[in-house]
């Protein structure tokens, strides 16, 4: 592993006794678990009265206190939750770009969000994605420590993930980690992540130089997954003309995503790596400070 | 077109290179990795057929840069133009001679006009007098031709000339032309001269082997004529000679060669042709170079003079008709004769075209015997051995005409010419009381009076001449010009001054003259060694700058034709850095 990567790691791992995930309300009762979550539930955790609604369980109603005010009230108790997070992180080559920023934020993201879910109580579960789906295993492993974490595969990961799917587990957070820099259809990848899912947050992970390029006159771009190159003067228009198509594809996951119930947010891989701090993540409240 | 005094500092193209590759250098393209190609494949839209075409970009400001340079470049090689209409002049000596033309395929004059297209008609500062060098210098169309014009007219050079006189021509330029006048002779041979400073020698000739014949004669020989050729081979290795002499007339071969000639030896080969009217040819039959390789020789016998005798007395006409007779140039007849005899000027009748000789028969004679004087330069007298006889003459005897025979004072002999151009000879000759008739004077004068009125019989004087001679034809009153077609079927037509006619014969062959209805020919051959022997062509062709020297004060600087254009280029190439905005390609 990379010294940058390992370094970030390390890093975001300290910065992420800061945060917890705030996902909470978004779990369903039907199930129990070790923390109690937002809602009513079947925990023995008395929560409150109210009147009886059709629909309620009848074992839940209160027979002493119709029995004081002759009127059906049922007792609420609070909901038992078991939060998981999958955490899902593109391990293609175009995460490593032309400075690996990408992939070490990338990296430092899942720590940071694995020592904020931690801080909530979740268990955790992170996923390379490559050719396969692959779970890392044992999940508690320090992420330095991850067999197989380099950004080397020249694949779709769209494809793999719609072709692969992971086994997540059901209504749990998932949050991938991506550029989201191939070519699939947003819609079936999508579908296929918020399947079951309490809530799934996509964060593309971008470098500078995919928001601003800066070079200009006669250059060679190279994709780094494909090897593929092409020759030409970028000038003013070249760069506009891409910044719009990027744009355009950055719009369009936001609208699948809104399509879906996901949150989409993104990280700019230099800014995090400077002081550790997700702040478009912060933005929509995933994740919260700790007081 | 201006030239370059400092064609050194040309090495300043290294300079424009240079830029080009530091250009060249920073616009290489920078391999760039990005994260993926998909947003950027808008530029690899395929074009129309499938191709993909990317447009060369050069930047202007590169263009300009090296625009700047060429020129700051070509002002340091210190340019001058003729900036006037004073042109540089040059003249062009061309040698016309048949040598030049010499050779299968390349020749020396396509050499040379190759050269001369490529160093003198590609100056555009010059103004040049072009003159063929044939036996006669001549000028091609006038002085002081622009170039384009010396390049249409050079085709008027064709090299058919016996001979060339450079010298000539070279005196000729220095007459028509400026001293300052770059001359450059353009022939095929070195020269031994020491020339001024501004005659450039170029040769252009390269050694060939020819077999030639170097000369034919024909000359009449009692009933016969007899004929002399000669075959030469000029190589310097043996060649086969294959030649034919025939009868052109009725086609039959009079003298077969085929034999091997070693290297410069010659074959001569004499023979008698009892037909005098005939003509002869001859002919080689394998050498490549065509120009040499024939003669042609006409019945070379004129016309007899037609004399008439009946003013003579019986006792003079029989010595002189003996005489006459004798002689092989006279007939005798009754009427329209050429030459009429006299005893006495009262007896003279005029007929134009005829002349009259009169014997004046004293009474009472004077006889001496001593000396006479002579007029030796008088076609009548040439040759004419010491008069030793005793003379009996008329002393009062005067007449108005040129003495060409005196003796004390008293004409002998005189010769007048009338109006018409005929003339009457008188002889002061009282012939019963002399011996003269017995002396070797008497057949010599005689014929010497044939020859001199055969010559002014109507025609050329010969029928046969070497490449370059003058044709002389007589003519008869009233005839005003002489028709002359060339062996190569130019006609020209040539005037006539005092019943007489001249040109120059050019080119080998046989020439047709036409006076009215009288028509002749007469025969041109080369015969010339000089044009055959083509063993010592040379090839000079030093470096010649036709503007260098005196020409120089011809060209002004014009350095400010280059510096003004670079330094406005220099102003537009720093408003467009100015108007530069990052990230701008120019």
């Amino acid at each position: 592993m990379q010294k940058l990567v390992k370094s970030s790691i390390e890093a975001a791992e300290i910065a992420g006794q800061r945060f917890y995930l705030n996902v909470s309300s978004r779990f369903s009762g039907l199930q129990g678990g070790s923390r109690f979550g937002r809602n009513t539930g079947n925990s023995l955790e008395f929560l409150d009265h109210r009147e009886y609604q059709p629909g309620d369980d009848v074992r839940h109603i209160d027979w002493n206190a119709m029995a004081r005010s002759d009127r059906l009230t049922v007792k609420l108790f609070r909901e038992e939750i078991s939060p998981h997070l999958d955490i899902l992180i593109d391990a293609s080559l175009s995460m490593a770009g032309e400075t690996l920023h990408k992939g070490a934020a990338a990296m430092a993201l899942a720590a940071l969000l694995r020592g904020a879910a931690g801080n909530s109580g979740y268990t955790v579960s992170c996923w390379l994605l490559k050719d396969r789906c692959r779970k890392v295993e044992p999940a508690t492993l320090p992420l330095t420590q991850w067999q197989g974490a380099e950004f080397d595969y020249r694949g779709n990961i769209g494809e793999t993930i719609t072709s692969f799917p992971p086994r997540l587990r059901n209504n749990g957070v998932r949050i991938l980690l991506s550029d989201l820099f191939w070519n699939q259809e947003p819609v079936s990848v999508l579908r296929q992540l918020s399947d079951s899912a309490a809530l799934l947050t996509v964060v593309q992970v971008l470098a500078r130089e995919d928001v601003a390029p800066e070079f200009a006159g006669n250059v060679r771009l190279v994709d780094c997954e494909t090897a593929e190159a092409v020759e030409l003067i970028a000038d003013e228009s070249l760069i506009a003309e891409y910044l719009r198509n990027f744009t355009r594809h950055q719009e369009y996951w936001k609208k699948c995503c809104s399509k879906y119930g996901a949150v989409f947010t993104h990280c700019l891989a230099d800014q995090l790596l400077d002081d550790y701090v997700p702040v478009e993540l912060l933005k929509t409240e995933i994740i919260m400070t700790r007081s | 077109m201006p030239i370059f005094m400092s064609p050194l500092a040309f090495w300043g193209i290294l300079a424009l290179a240079a830029v080009a590759a530091i250009y060249l250098f920073r616009r290489q393209s920078r391999n760039i990795r990005v994260s993926s190609l998909m947003f950027w494949s808008h530029v690899k839209a395929p074009a129309e057929g499938g191709r993909k075409i990317t447009r060369l970009q050069i930047p202007l400001v590169l263009v300009l840069e090296l625009l700047i340079l060429a020129l700051l470049v070509l002002a340091a090689a210190t340019p001058r133009a003729v900036t006037g209409d004073q042109l540089v002049p040059v003249a062009l000596i061309l040698d016309d001679s048949f040598s030049m033309s010499a050779g299968s395929g390349e020749t020396s004059r396509s050499r040379a006009l190759a050269w001369i297209e490529k160093n003198v008609f590609a100056r555009g500062f010059v103004r040049l007098t072009m003159v063929r060098a044939g036996v006669e210098p001549e000028i091609i169309g006038r002085p002081d031709l622009q170039t384009a014009e010396a390049s249409h007219l050079i085709g008027g050079w064709r090299c058919r000339s016996s001979h060339a006189d450079l010298n000539a021509a070279l005196r000729n330029v220095s007459e028509i032309c400026s001293p300052d006048t770059k001359v450059l002779v353009i022939t095929d041979r070195a020269t031994q001269q020491v020339l001024a400073e501004n005659i450039s020698w170029l040769a252009f000739g390269q050694p060939l082997a020819n077999i030639a014949i170097t000369t034919a004669n024909r000359y009449a020989l009692g009933d016969v004529d007899r004929c002399f050729f000669e075959f030469v081979n000029f190589a310097t290795s043996p060649a086969r000679l294959s030649a034919e002499i025939v009868d052109a007339g009725s086609g039959s071969v009079l003298e077969r060669l085929d034999l091997e000639l070693a290297a410069r030896a010659h074959r001569r080969v004499r023979l008698s042709v009892k037909d005098t009217a005939a003509e002869i040819r001859a002919v080689v039959k394998n050498d490549g170079i065509a120009y040499d390789n024939q003669v042609w020789l006409l019945p070379v016998r004129p016309e007899l003079v037609k004399v008439e005798l009946t003013g003579l007395s019986a006792r003079l006409r029989p010595l002189i008709e003996r005489t006459l007779n004798s002689s092989g140039l006279a007939s005798i007849v009754a009427t329209g004769s050429h030459l009429a005899f006299f005893e006495g000027a009262a007896d003279i009748k005029t007929v134009a075209g005829r002349w009259n000789f009169v014997v004046h028969n004293a009474s009472q004679p004077v006889t001496v015997r001593g000396s006479v004087a002579v007029d030796k330069n008088h076609p009548l007298l040439g040759g004419l051995p010491k008069v030793m006889a005793a003379w009996a003459f008329d002393r009062s005897f005067s007449i108005a005409g040129q003495p060409l025979m005196s003796v004390a004072g008293v004409p002998l002999l005189i010769a007048a010419e009338d109006v018409h151009g005929d003339r009457n000879i008188y002889l002061n000759l009282t012939a019963d009381r002399s011996n003269l008739h017995t002396t070797a004077v008497w057949p010599v004068f005689f014929w010497n009076l044939l020859s001199w009125r055969q010559q002014a019989n109507p025609g050329p004087t010969q029928f046969n001449y070497h490449s370059g001679m003058e044709v002389k034809v007589n003519l008869p009153a009233g005839v005003k010009t002489l028709k002359v077609v060339s062996p190569s079927g130019r006609a020209s037509e040539i005037p006539v001054w005092r019943h007489n006619a001249g040109f120059t014969v050019r080119e080998p062959g046989i020439y047709s003259l036409q006076a009215g209805d009288l028509s002749w020919q007469a025969a041109a051959n080369l015969n010339s060694v000089e044009e055959s022997d083509l063993t010592g062509l040379q090839t000079i062709q030093p470096e010649i700058e036709l503007a260098s020297g005196d020409a120089s004060r011809y060209f002004s600087d014009v350095r400010w034709w280059f510096i003004v254009p670079a330094l406005l280029l220099l102003i537009l190439h720093q408003w467009l850095l100015r108007q530069g905005r990052p990230g701008h390609v120019y």
